[in-house]
């Protein structure tokens, strides 16, 4: 028998010994002739495996797995072994122990300071099997290595009995001599996870967590004088300004606190507590500044330093580290009046804050130590005067220049627009070349418009599709099969999805009409055909009336997907008719609206030719218009339609027209009623079933409350050995959206009742016949995946009437403080982004989607937000009284934090013209009108804020629904200052 | 060729202190040095405390990282620096590769000697940058990149080996960001406080959306909805790595691609200058970007690269038009040249002096043009003989190219290149050509 053979039989035979033995005395050259049987075997016995279809595991027993791990170990090379499935297998003193007498690989030390490199270390890596390791020679261990390793050693498992209960040991470090005096200094050399060691374990019911841990073991160590104690103050001050992330550098800079240095120690730590003012972590800075106030009065202060590192903090974000910067400067300058002067230069460098506590305590500073005569100081403040808030304003009036710039004198009355107000047109696909390649990206979402413009070209361009032009469409043919495997990309939403479908559809009809034109096509449909079992699901196998993309869903079934279907699926069919004529819908500039000029030509030619548009189509196209200017498009339609048509553009394209004529299509009447503005309610169109519950629904107009409501939850709780579900009553905030339910028949008796019910079922009827869009803007799903890659695509089905899409939006992504999930988030961000390109008059369902969005907690959705209300509040169109109102609203129960608004208006609102000041104010006052009697938290920085506003717009009165309130905070101490300040004027 | 590279020191860099003043010696390493030049520069410098603080920050663009994984990290890549033409220059990358960053000492900014003039590796190790954070306003600090007098440390010299795996990534960002800041022009110039109140605008955390620079009044800000011609940032968190150095900036200049590919952000001290860029977005590194693809279609002879080599030395301009004067090149194929010596990692480009100027990266130029797998792939299409020109005029170039279990249609017309393949759709060329069009055009290249 071979060795090969003879070693397969061992394995199969589970023999350890005769394996370990043969291993011991074989030759190089014999164990290497073995790696191909071990490397085979290997993955026989690691294949996984079932018996019962249920549970999986590999083939090979324990002993087995050993035996093929032991060979590896002794016969494979380095890189063999480091790629072998288990290579940490053997780093395990109960494997280790039974070979390393007499087999010892020269990289065995570069294994296991390799593993101490890797993310998760193997947890039989110990600290005392290093030391072992390291004490018989066969190891050369890392500083790294012995740093991860000794991290756990002073936490220790109680044993059996106990299982999973640890014990504090620090004790452990006395064990060696070398650990205090060399190993445990690894840890100020080395990134670990020492600020997190030990903190998972359970000590018992009892364990004093405070008395746990390293910071208790090194203060323990340092008192009884076992470890240098100089040294650690040093290394751990080094160690807090290493880099390393934010909790373990707060980690070395806590270690350094707990050893409470004296001010002799913290004198001669002086250059390293100053560098450490350069680090990022704002409580690694604070810390170091609180330790330099201590010795600020002492002679051997080094005041240079500290006034070369002071430009760092006095820029910092975080207010406290500003503050208190600032405080340590004001100590220095009483013990050294000769550097009072630079001290206020400096100082000046805290004026960036639009604070009003940090600019008042700088400009207090800069008054007390500068020189107003100083040319230096002077200067220094001038970068910042435009930013003053009044109070500091008026502390450094003597340094200001002498004409003082008042704000207004700075700011442009009204910014530039942002936003293009010229329409830029949309490029309509009318050469072959650009249809290829529109083709090929139509289903990657690189424009939220391909969806309309594929299709559109696909039906206009039908008589030049023929020929070689079909092969081309192969790539985007395969990428829209590949699409059906739900392969998305994170751009790609279940539109690009639906749209594929669509394309295979019209693909299979080019296919049935040209045959000898697509064979391209037809290889790569079998290419994508499914084998299931015996059978084979053919692409191709399709029969004639039918099509895919009928039977396309989506996983929540949700409504606001189908109008998109349903156009497709009339696109499909104009396509196999052979009609050519344009579609309706098509937009013609960004971001999805129609020139009503465009439309009236389009219907023009449906009119002439005495053609039926598509009812989707059309109800799309109608949602689309651009009713900004429609001169030119009504003299048309007087010129050239006529008929409901004529009626139809006439009651769209006139401001406050009525409707009037014979009404066949009442759900365009409908759809164009709800894309008029002002909205109305129409009495014509009543008798089809326009009532107030529809005109509630399609306007979006809905009543809503943000309140605090009692709910009950599940709590999970560990009672004698088994897991309970216990029921409790919490509270939350929420904001609720009254959704009307549908009217229902009263239960009339007799005649009058049947009547009734008939008028009701007529409307249903009539309802059911002819739904609008509107009709279905609704979000069913409980969870998003792709869907905010769509939102801008449905909203952009009637642009004209987004509003009626928003209650659902706001219901389903903004009901909470906080975002539940990352959809919703993006969900939000979307709708944002649209209103910020297509604001005009709006009802309160934008408002109060915008004014949620100004509190939001991800920065980005309220900075939208916020970009919206610059924008459109000084055009009128946005009413900044009513963003008040709604944001005072949530307020009332403290929906959001109210320090989200005044971070953001301060940031972002503030100050950028002399209009948008009043409105500021305007809008704060409607805010603080809701609020109630009771000052909520963070009330004292809006009225900070809106003290300025006052101030700087000279408003001279305050509106009464705000005084009332003023006067009812000024009972509060912390506010009555500030509220003189207010009324006082 | 191998896939590890070896760095080799022959002592770690430190800050050493000493009575007469503090030295700042870089030890370096370079695979590709002709000879040993024991040193690259030997000076004082004029601001030590600003300079230490910019190569702080050098460092810690070098360390971070805004798309990999922790386990990533540990992968050395030490910065390089360029001395010579009076000028010291240190650059670095970000493991992403998307963020590209420069310390220029500018003449004035030190006082001292060039006795050899080139490219290395230098050594950044966290004691000597630990040891820079602790440099004083009116300290005195020397420079010196590499040893002045092999005696300076001669009993301690111990040789530190770092074997890492081969910064692919970095050596491509290295060559193909150049490209990206020679198309770059200025279009803000702000004083510290506008700096600082544009930082403060930066939002927390790590936003996956756009930004965009704006400018209110004289207040610019980052916003994150899409203004008229505002500058787009990818990422933009990634900036909050200068933000330490803004307080002692004089300037902040912001200079963009024109098709907002990449962002540029040079801050001014006196005679210093850093400069960090920024990739379109933190999952794209400029490594993947594509730029110098072009390129690289038409093969360029190796005498010209000789003659680049031969004439040049470090940091000085370079100029295409007089090499090819000198050296009797063909002045019609010369503005393919720099694109392909930067590609080649042999030219870096100074934004506002607004050239190239010579710098040979540290590396074996054999690894450096190994490292474009496109044109690989247009390669290997070409030798497949996938590639089939249907139509050629003057203005327009039709072809098919066989794709897998596809043929792609490429049309070249005038100045527009497209492709019907996935990458092309996805990136509408903005990231460079794809495969595809490569190799069309290298087939016609080839005649």
């Amino acid at each position: 028998m071979s060795i090969e053979d003879q070693f397969a039989e061992w394995v199969k035979t589970e023999q350890e010994e005769p394996v370990l033995h043969w291993l011991k005395q074989a030759t190089d050259k014999e164990r290497r002739a073995l790696v191909p049987s071990i490397k085979k075997l290997s993955k026989y016995y690691n294949e996984y495996i079932t018996s019962d279809n249920r549970s999986y595991s590999s083939r090979g027993t324990e002993k087995q797995h050993a035996i093929l791990h032991f060979a590896a170990y002794v016969c494979f090379n380095k890189t063999e072994y480091l790629k072998s499935d288990r290579p940490t297998w053997i780093i395990d003193p109960k494997n280790l122990n039974r070979i390393k007498d007499w087999y010892h690989p020269d990289w065995f030390s570069e294994m296991l300071n390799k593993e101490a490199e890797s993310e998760f270390m193997v947890y039989t890596l110990t600290y005392p099997l290093v030391l072992q390791l390291s004490d018989q020679g066969l190891l050369q261990p890392s500083h790294r290595l012995w740093a991860r390793t000794l991290s756990t050693i002073i936490f220790q498992d109680k044993g059996i009995t106990d299982k999973w209960v640890y014990e504090f040991k620090p004790e452990k470090l006395l064990e060696r001599p070398e650990t205090l005096q060399e190993h445990i200094w690894y840890f100020f050399e080395e990134e670990t996870e020492l600020h997190l060691s030990g903190r998972y374990n359970h000590y018992g019911e009892n364990a004093d967590l405070s008395k746990i841990g390293w910071i208790p073991a090194f203060t323990k160590m340092a008192a009884e004088g076992r470890i240098d104690r100089q040294r650690l103050l040093k290394e751990s001050l080094l160690a807090s300004n290493k880099n390393y992330n934010k909790n373990l550098s707060g980690f070395y800079m806590d270690l350094f606190i707990a050893l409470f240095p004296t001010e002799a120690e913290i004198i001669s730590l002086q250059p390293e507590l100053m560098s450490v003012l350069n680090s990022p972590h704002s409580k690694v800075v604070n810390e170091a500044i609180q330790c330099l106030k201590t010795i600020a009065g002492d002679k051997h202060f080094d005041t240079d330093s500290l006034l070369a590192a002071a430009p760092v903090f006095l820029n910092s974000k975080t207010k406290t580290t500003v503050s208190a910067g600032l405080m340590l400067l004001e100590q220095i300058g009483k013990k050294h009046p000769d550097q009072q002067g630079m001290i206020a230069v400096i100082s000046t460098q805290a004026l960036v804050h639009a604070d009003d506590g940090l600019q008042t305590r700088a400009a207090k500073l800069i008054s007390r130590y500068g020189n107003a005569a100083d040319p230096a100081l002077s200067e220094s403040i001038l970068p910042y005067q435009d930013g003053l808030l009044q109070n500091s304003r008026d502390i450094l009036q003597a340094l200001l220049t002498s004409q003082p710039l008042l704000p207004a004198a700075n700011m442009h009355e009204v910014p530039e627009p942002f936003i293009a107000q010229e329409r830029v047109p949309v490029q309509l696909v009318t050469t072959t070349d650009e249809l290829i390649f529109l083709a090929a990206q139509a289903f990657d979402n690189n424009d939220a418009l391909h969806i309309d413009l594929f299709p559109a070209a696909l039906v206009t361009m039908q008589p030049q599709l023929k020929g070689e032009l079909l092969g081309q469409l192969q790539p985007a043919l395969q990428r829209a099969l590949q699409l059906t495997k739900n392969n998305f990309r994170s751009t790609e939403g279940y539109y690009d999805h639906m749209l594929g479908i669509f394309f295979i559809d019209v693909c299979i009809h080019f296919v049935r009409k040209y045959p000898e034109d697509t064979k391209a096509l037809t290889t790569v449909f079998e290419k994508f055909d499914q084998q299931d079992g015996d059978t084979v699901k053919k692409w191709l196998n399709l029969d004639a009336n039918e099509n895919y993309i009928s039977t396309w869903t989506n996983y929540y079934k949700d409504p606001y997907y189908l109008p998109r279907k349903q156009w497709l699926i009339d696109v499909l069919q104009k396509i196999r008719s052979g009609d050519t004529l344009p579609l309706l819908s098509t937009p013609t500039h960004y971001p999805g609206w129609i020139d009503p000029l465009v439309l009236v030509e389009r219907i023009l030619v449906y009119q002439q030719q005495q053609q039926l548009t598509d009812k989707t189509d059309l109800l799309m196209a109608l949602g689309r218009v651009d009713l900004r200017d429609t001169a030119s498009a009504l003299q048309l339609a007087k010129e050239k339609l006529w008929g409901e048509w004529l009626d139809l553009m006439v009651f769209l394209l006139t401001p406050g027209a009525e409707p009037e004529g014979e009404i066949t299509q009442p759900e365009a009447w409908i759809t164009a009623a709800f894309c008029k503005r002002p909205l109305k309610m129409y009495e014509a169109l009543r008798p089809f079933g326009l009532d107030e519950f529809y005109f509630k629904k399609y306007s979006g107009q809905l009543s809503w409350e943000t309140k605090e409501e009692k709910f009950e939850r599940d709590e999970y709780k560990w009672e004698a050995g088994k897991m309970k579900t216990i029921k409790v009553m919490d509270s939350r905030k929420i904001l609720r959206i009254d959704f009307p339910k549908e009217p229902v028949a009263k239960e009339n008796s007799g005649m009058k009742g049947l009547l009734e019910k008939l008028k009701f079922k007529q409307k249903e009827r009539k309802q059911a016949q002819t739904p609008v869009l509107f009709d279905y803007f609704e979000i069913k799903s409980e969870f998003f995946s792709n869907e905010h890659n769509d939102l801008r695509r449905a909203l952009l089905m009637a642009p004209a009437n987004l509003e009626a899409f928003l209650p659902t939006l706001i219901h389903r992504c903004m009901s909470r403080p906080a975002y539940i999930g990352e959809g919703d988030k993006k969900m939000t961000l979307a709708a944002l982004q649209l209103l910020y390109e297509t604001w005009d008059i709006q009802g309160e369902m934008a408002h109060l989607l915008l004014a949620t969005a100004l509190l939001s907690a991800d920065k980005t959705a309220a900075q939208t937000a916020a970009e919206i209300w610059v924008q459109y509040a000084i055009t009128g169109k946005l009413d900044v009284a009513l963003t008040g109102k709604i944001i005072g609203i949530h307020e009332r129960v403290e929906f959001a934090p109210l320090k989200r608004f005044n971070d953001l208006a301060v940031q972002s609102l503030f100050r950028i013209s002399p209009q948008h000041n009043r409105l500021l104010e305007t809008m704060i006052a409607s805010i603080l009108s809701e609020l109630p009697a009771e000052p909520i938290k963070h009330l004292k920085k809006l009225l900070e804020l809106y003290k300025e506003l006052f101030l700087l717009n000279q408003t001279g009165k305050v509106p009464d629904a705000v005084a009332v309130k003023l006067k009812e905070w000024k009972l509060n101490n912390g506010l009555a200052k500030l509220i003189e300040g207010v009324l006082g004027n | 060729m191998s896939d590890i590279i070896t760095y080799q020191y022959h002592n770690p860099s430190a800050l050493l202190k000493s009575a007469a003043g503090d030295e700042l010696f870089l030890s370096k390493y370079s695979e590709v040095q002709k000879k040993e030049a024991p040193c690259f520069f030997w000076g004082r410098l004029e601001d030590p405390f600003i300079t230490a603080r910019c190569l702080i920050t050098l460092s810690n663009v070098v360390q971070s990282s805004f798309s990999l994984s922790p386990f990533e990290l540990a992968k050395l890549k030490d910065p390089i620096v360029t001395a010579g033409h009076e000028k010291i220059r240190f650059e670095g990358f970000s493991h992403c590769a998307g963020v590209y960053a420069r310390v220029d000492v500018l003449p004035g900014g030190y006082d001292g000697e060039f006795p050899e003039n080139g490219t290395t590796n230098v050594d950044f190790n966290q004691p000597m940058i630990s040891a820079l954070s602790r440099v004083a306003r009116n300290e005195k600090v020397m420079l010196s990149v590499g040893k002045k007098e092999v005696a300076i440390s001669k009993g301690t010299e111990k040789i530190i080996e770092r074997k890492v795996p081969l910064p692919v990534k970095w050596i491509k960002g290295l060559t193909s960001v150049q490209l990206f800041l020679a198309e770059a022009e200025q279009v803000f110039s702000f004083n510290r406080v506008q700096a600082l109140q544009l930082f403060q605008s930066i939002p927390a955390g790590k936003p996956k959306a756009d930004y965009y620079l704006i400018v209110r009044g004289n207040k610019p800000m980052f916003s994150p909805v899409k203004a008229n011609n505002a500058i787009c940032v990818g990422g933009v968190q990634r900036l909050k790595l200068i933000e330490p150095l803004l307080a002692y900036a004089d300037e902040l200049r912001v200079f963009p691609h024109p098709q907002m590919q990449s962002t540029t952000w040079q801050l001014y001290f006196g005679k210093i200058r850093f400069s960090l860029s920024l990739s379109r977005d933190s999952w794209r590194g400029f490594s993947g970007e594509g730029a110098a693809l072009e390129s690289l279609i038409e093969d360029v002879p190796d005498t010209w690269i000789d003659a680049v080599d031969k004439y040049s030395y470090a940091n000085q301009v370079f100029n295409p038009v007089l090499l090819a004067a000198e050296e009797g090149l063909d002045l019609q194929r010369i503005d393919n040249i720099t694109g392909r010596l930067s590609a080649m990692g042999l030219l870096g480009y100074d934004l506002d002096e607004n050239h190239f100027f010579y710098r040979r990266l540290p590396f074996k130029l054999s690894r450096i043009l190994s490292l474009n797998p496109r044109m690989k792939d247009a390669e290997k299409l070409l030798e497949e003989n996938k590639v089939e020109i249907l139509l050629r005029n003057d203005n327009r170039v039709e072809a098919k190219v066989a794709g897998s279990g596809v043929h792609h249609t490429v049309i070249l017309d005038g100045e527009q290149e497209r492709c019907t393949c996935t990458w092309f759709s996805r990136h509408q060329g903005e990231r460079g050509l794809c495969k595809h069009v490569l190799a069309v055009k290298k087939k016609l290249a080839q005649g």
